[in-house]
């Protein structure tokens, strides 16, 4: 009985955890990309409100909020808000596999960061991640525009092609550890020694692709390409329910798959032990801000493809070079044992 | 030599018995006397004489005369660069189409029937260029007033939500003309383009990726493009009318609104038609402050062309860094003439002011600086595998299309023609420094796109070999050639000398007088070929100024080069040509 | 000075206050950039007088921006969809006109020009200038941001359906707009 209530209410604690980290750093990050934007292109950022401009993501939040309701005619309005709810809820959803350290022992009892320690965690991770195109697609097709449908078709185009690329990438890894359950991953790479990039590196390079597709950054931001499109699938959307799209695309997909990337191949929160009990949690932060750094760096600076070309480039060159991968590790461990 | 010379016209009259020539040193024309001979004749010069390429084509308004339009070919042999102007009357205001000899003649025609109301035999259903569809009026008839025909109520909303006051709280005419309504627009769209595809997508006139409110109707089957049109007139604001009823020097600010990019570039070439129509001479300093500011002008626009034309692509920083370089130059711009875009910077005689102190540093320091930045701008894209595959083999233009287009500029020079004013009929001091001219094999928009960049680099040196022969002047050369009589004398002597301030008060209130005449004169803008033609009577203001504008002929080849391209391609390919819409629409 | 509003109560006018921060502190225009001072709305948002500073991120799609920014010539052609774009921006909303063009039709008295946006488009700042100077559009955005303080932004919406109410109907869609 107590064993259930305590189960019970460390679960919830760990929900709540998640959301408010999430939702918070999520609108942070947009602070985090002005200014690094800014940076880059030898200028500041926001710096008017409040000191180095901490508070504007606090003043958009509630610019948007309220805002006038908008529908516009001749919408599918049960999509149009179905679309908000499919966009969020699985980029959300993605996080419950994410885990944030080692395990740690509080009053006797053994926690693990995570919110569920599912022994089929990359596939639940394939699942949210297709499950993100729906948003896309309901946007595009209730916003009765032709931008919009553009916008959203090439959207399903791209998640189709590179999830098929990011389940043969990410299978690699999983046949060196030998189990989907990302503790295993991360106790594997730890006890070998070993940090997986330096055995998978073609793989890391595939799954990077596949977080820039799946979240629709540049080059693959073909779904809402500026100068075509306006502003793609997410033209008729006003106010909060603007607001949730990039948020859930761009930052929380972003951040969700390179926490998993860092634990894929950077071996989660192993390191050393330089900052107390709470390295751990310190070094997987720190892997997953270093891959952010990186995203970020690649959407200011270099152009995007054609639409036809990134879907060509999906299943000619990456796919094969995929497949290949795997084999050869199959391989390589049923010989080296 | 920019004129056809005697023996052409001469072998013109022995082909054609009925025809007129007249040559003098800034003008050569013939004069076709019945009008049912121009298919043949303008057949004979293209293919005989080899007047092959289409430069422009305009009309006249004599209300007076028994035919009451005249109309006018100018044409230009590409092999040695002679220009020629075919005149010829309409009959009962209609004319036999030439857009079967040259496609350029299409548009052309289009804008004639729009702003005088002439007909075309063989141009069947002709749509007008800028107005919309049911506009009643033909504004540039001499009948029609400038300010249109007042029909509607219009007043300010400002003025009715905080309240009226007597007297009113801002100054303004009641009444205005008539704007035309959702429908009458949607008739416009529909009449442009008969679907045959999936879906109609309106690249639309109020949209971040065109440069400028231009209209673009792209039938679409998947994202393959079948058909497209473009519909102009979303910026024309009536300039050639206005030239009409303003003095000549009155009518220099409004050359820099139309290509606002160059501004001095454009006022160049006005400038310098007026001064060969009254034979006004300039001085040396004058000629070589001119041509360093145009050419740091053509930096500034082709920095423009660099960082919008990546930010369509995507490449989001370039465009940053561009306008980086665009400050350093606008500075320069603003020490020296008070004003950083659209500077009225040059006079009809010379420039308006001498130059600022420390400008030569300064530019000096820019130029050595800004041969690093283009180092650094060739890294970020030239070999980019991304730009590759966007902009190599896509929107292809051959050396065809570029004749009977009438393309000038860098999407001529890219596709292998070496057209450029500048060496053509050299006009301020370039006959004095030593340059090169990019020119490209393919004619894609990866060759347009290094065109463009050598460009900014042959600029550069240009700049520097200008501030060489500056700072050897002696420092009180004139720069205004205020002793003939049709030039205001600079500000510094209107203040103190008494002749000067009379002269300055008989031409700012009565305008001068130029002589009588007409010339046709045109200077390199950093798009192509900028052309002024001046119908002098004699009076202070000119009485047909037509403005040759190369975005308008530029644009002209887009709906032909972009079928069965996508839509990607389409944002490349008019990022190639490089359109300004304030001098498509004028 | 925030306390010395007509009879409010304390906390509508915390809320007001509130409410009026995150509005003026996170203003999105529309890349609408007609004619020449286009140009100089693009320099006020590049390096040197970065916009980015105040909050305004340039959107592209009206249904997301706050503030239509009139920068150029509006044509007779362009003012029903001009007009067409501001019908989609969802309240509340304002509008700059930049430049002379755009305030009183500028130095183009002709047939083809309307003769200020404020004809068919409610005016919240004249900015005047052929084209202004960036500095200026920032001092036009500032001005905007003290007027959306000062006007208490729910006083300014009941203020203007008071006013609607007295308009006849042709006034409101702009004649034959």
């Amino acid at each position: 009985m107590n064993d259930i209530i305590f189960t019970g209410i460390v679960i919830a604690v760990k929900i709540l955890v998640v959301l408010a980290v999430t939702l918070g750093l999520g609108a942070y990050l947009t602070w985090y990309e002005r200014k690094f934007a800014g940076h880059l292109q030898a200028r500041l950022g926001p710096t008017v409100v409040g000191p180095f401009g901490l508070l504007q993501p606090l003043a958009d939040g509630l610019k948007l909020m309220t805002k006038a309701p908008l529908l516009p005619r001749g919408i599918d309005t049960k999509l149009y808000y179905m679309a908000i709810m499919m966009a969020l809820v699985p980029a959300i959803m993605l996080f419950a596999v994410v885990p944030f350290g080692p395990s740690f022992k509080i009053l006797g009892h053994e926690i693990k960061p995570i919110v569920a320690n599912l022994n089929i965690a990359i596939l639940y991770l394939f699942a949210m991640g297709s499950m993100a195109a729906y948003g896309t697609l309901f946007a595009g097709w209730a916003s009765n525009s032709k931008y919009a449908f553009i916008g959203s078709l090439r959207k399903a185009a791209l998640i189709v092609s590179y999830e098929v690329v990011l389940g043969f990438a990410a299978l690699s890894v999983v046949l060196l550890a030998g189990s989907m359950n990302v503790f295993d991953i991360v106790d594997a790479q730890i006890k070998s020694g070993i940090w997986y990039i330096v055995y998978q590196p073609i793989s890391f390079v595939l799954f990077l692709f596949c977080l820039l597709a799946e979240s629709g950054r540049v080059p693959f931001d073909i779904q809402e390409a500026e100068a075509e499109l306006v502003t793609g699938y997410n033209v008729e959307y006003g106010g909060m329910k603007f607001g949730i799209f990039p948020l859930a695309e761009w930052y929380l997909n972003v951040l969700a798959l390179c926490a998993i990337m860092a634990v894929l191949y950077f071996g989660g929160w192993s390191g050393p032990h330089l900052f107390g009990p709470f390295s751990g949690f310190i070094w997987f932060l720190a892997k997953t801000f270093g891959l952010l750094f990186f995203v970020l760096w690649v959407h200011w600076t270099l152009p995007r493809y054609q639409a036809k070309d990134v879907v060509e480039f999906a299943w000619k060159y990456l796919l094969p070079i995929s497949i290949l991968n795997l084999v050869g590790t199959a391989f390589l461990i049923y010989f080296k044992g | 030599m920019p004129w056809a010379s005697e023996e052409t016209l001469n072998r013109i009259k022995r082909s054609f018995r009925t025809v007129d020539v007249y040559k003098s040193p800034h003008f050569a024309r013939i004069s076709v006397e019945n009008t049912h001979d121009i298919t043949n004749v303008l057949k004979h010069l293209k293919d005989v004489e080899d007047f092959r390429y289409f430069i422009d084509f305009h009309v006249i308004d004599f209300p007076k005369e028994k035919e009451r339009f005249l109309g006018q070919y100018i044409l230009v042999n590409p092999y040695n660069f002679e220009r020629l102007v075919v005149k010829v009357w309409f009959k009962s205001n209609k004319l036999p189409t030439a857009k079967n000899i040259f496609a350029g003649a299409k548009w052309a025609e289009r804008e004639a029937y729009d702003m005088f109301g002439v007909e075309f035999e063989g141009h069947e259903d002709v749509k007008r260029m800028f107005m919309w569809e049911d506009y009643k009026h033909f504004p540039l008839r001499k009948d029609f007033p400038l300010g249109g025909i007042p029909e509607q109520r219009l007043p300010s909303l400002t003025e009715l939500i905080e309240g009226n006051t007597l007297p009113p709280s801002h100054d303004y005419e009641l009444m205005h003309t008539y704007v035309p309504t959702i429908q009458d627009i949607e008739k416009t769209e529909k009449s442009r383009i008969t679907k045959r595809g999936q879906l109609v997508l309106n690249w639309g006139p109020l949209h971040p990726g065109t440069h400028g409110t231009m209209w673009f109707l792209f039938d679409l089957e998947g994202e393959h493009i079948i058909q497209t049109d473009v519909i102009l007139g979303q910026l024309h604001r009536g300039m050639e009318k206005i030239a009409e009823n303003l003095h000549y020097f009155q009518f220099l600010p409004y050359t820099d609104r139309m290509d606002y990019l160059s501004a001095v570039c454009s006022e160049l070439s006005y400038v310098q038609s007026v001064e060969k129509l009254a034979n006004i001479e300039v001085p040396l300093k004058a000629k070589y402050i001119r041509t360093m500011f145009a050419e740091l002008q053509r930096i500034n626009s082709h920095l423009l062309w660099l960082g919008t034309g990546a930010l369509d692509l995507g490449a989001l920083t370039v465009f940053l860094y561009a306008f980086r370089e665009r400050e350093k130059i606008m500075d320069l711009i603003e020490g020296n003439a008070g004003f950083r875009l659209t500077s009225a910077f040059l006079r009809i005689g010379g420039v308006h002011y001498d130059l600022a102190k420390g400008t030569l540093e300064v530019a000096k320091h820019f130029v050595k600086d800004f041969y690093s930045k283009l180092k650094e701008y060739n890294g970020l894209l030239t070999r980019n595998r991304i730009w590759l595959k966007r902009t190599k083999d896509v929107g292809i233009i051959t050396q065809e299309d570029v004749y009977q287009y009438g393309l000038t500029g860098p999407v001529a020079r890219g596709s292998g023609i070496s057209y450029d004013m500048r060496k053509i009929d050299p006009y301020a001091a370039y006959d004095l420094v030593d340059f090169d001219i990019p020119v490209g094999d393919v004619g894609d928009v990866y060759d347009r796109y290094l065109v463009r960049m050598e460009e900014m680099y042959q600029s550069a040196k240009i700049v520097e070999q200008c501030i060489e022969a500056l700072e050897k002047m002696p420092p009180n050369e004139p720069y205004v050639n205020k002793k003939h009589p049709v030039v205001i004398p600079p500000k510094e002597d209107v203040f103190n000398d008494l002749e000067d301030m009379v002269k300055s008060f008989r031409i700012v209130v009565h305008g001068e007088n130029i002589p009588k005449g007409e010339i046709y004169s045109s200077g390199e803008n950093p798009r192509g070929e900028l052309g002024f033609y001046i119908h002098s009577i004699g009076k202070s203001s000119p009485y047909r100024l037509r403005i040759r504008s190369c975005s308008f002929y530029n644009l002209s080849v887009f709906p032909k080069v972009i079928e069965k391209h996508t839509i990607s391609d389409a944002v490349a390919l008019l990022g190639s040509i490089d359109p300004v819409v304030g001098e498509t629409d004028r | 000075m925030a306390s010395s509003i007509n009879g409010n109560g304390f906390i509508t006018t915390t809320v007001d206050e509130l409410l009026s921060w995150g509005r003026r502190n996170a203003l999105w225009p529309v890349t609408i950039g007609l004619a020449c001072c286009a140009i100089e709305m693009m320099h006020a948002a590049a390096s040197r007088f970065d916009v980015d500073r105040l909050g305004m991120i340039f959107r592209a799609s009206p249904r997301q921006a706050d503030v239509l920014i009139v920068a150029g010539t509006v044509v007779n052609k362009v003012a029903p969809m001009l007009k067409l774009v501001w019908d989609q921006m969802p309240e509340p909303k304002w509008c700059i006109s930049m430049g002379g063009c755009a305030s009183a039709g500028g130095p183009f008295p002709t047939y083809a020009t309307l003769q200020g946006v404020d004809r068919i488009i409610p005016v919240d700042v004249y900015i005047p200038g052929c084209p202004p100077t960036p500095q200026g559009l920032i001092y036009g955005l500032l001005e905007l941001q003290r007027k959306i303080r000062e006007k208490k932004v729910t006083r300014y919406e009941k203020a203007f359906e008071e006013f609607k109410k007295e308009l006849p109907p042709e006034i409101l869609t702009g004649a034959g707009v």
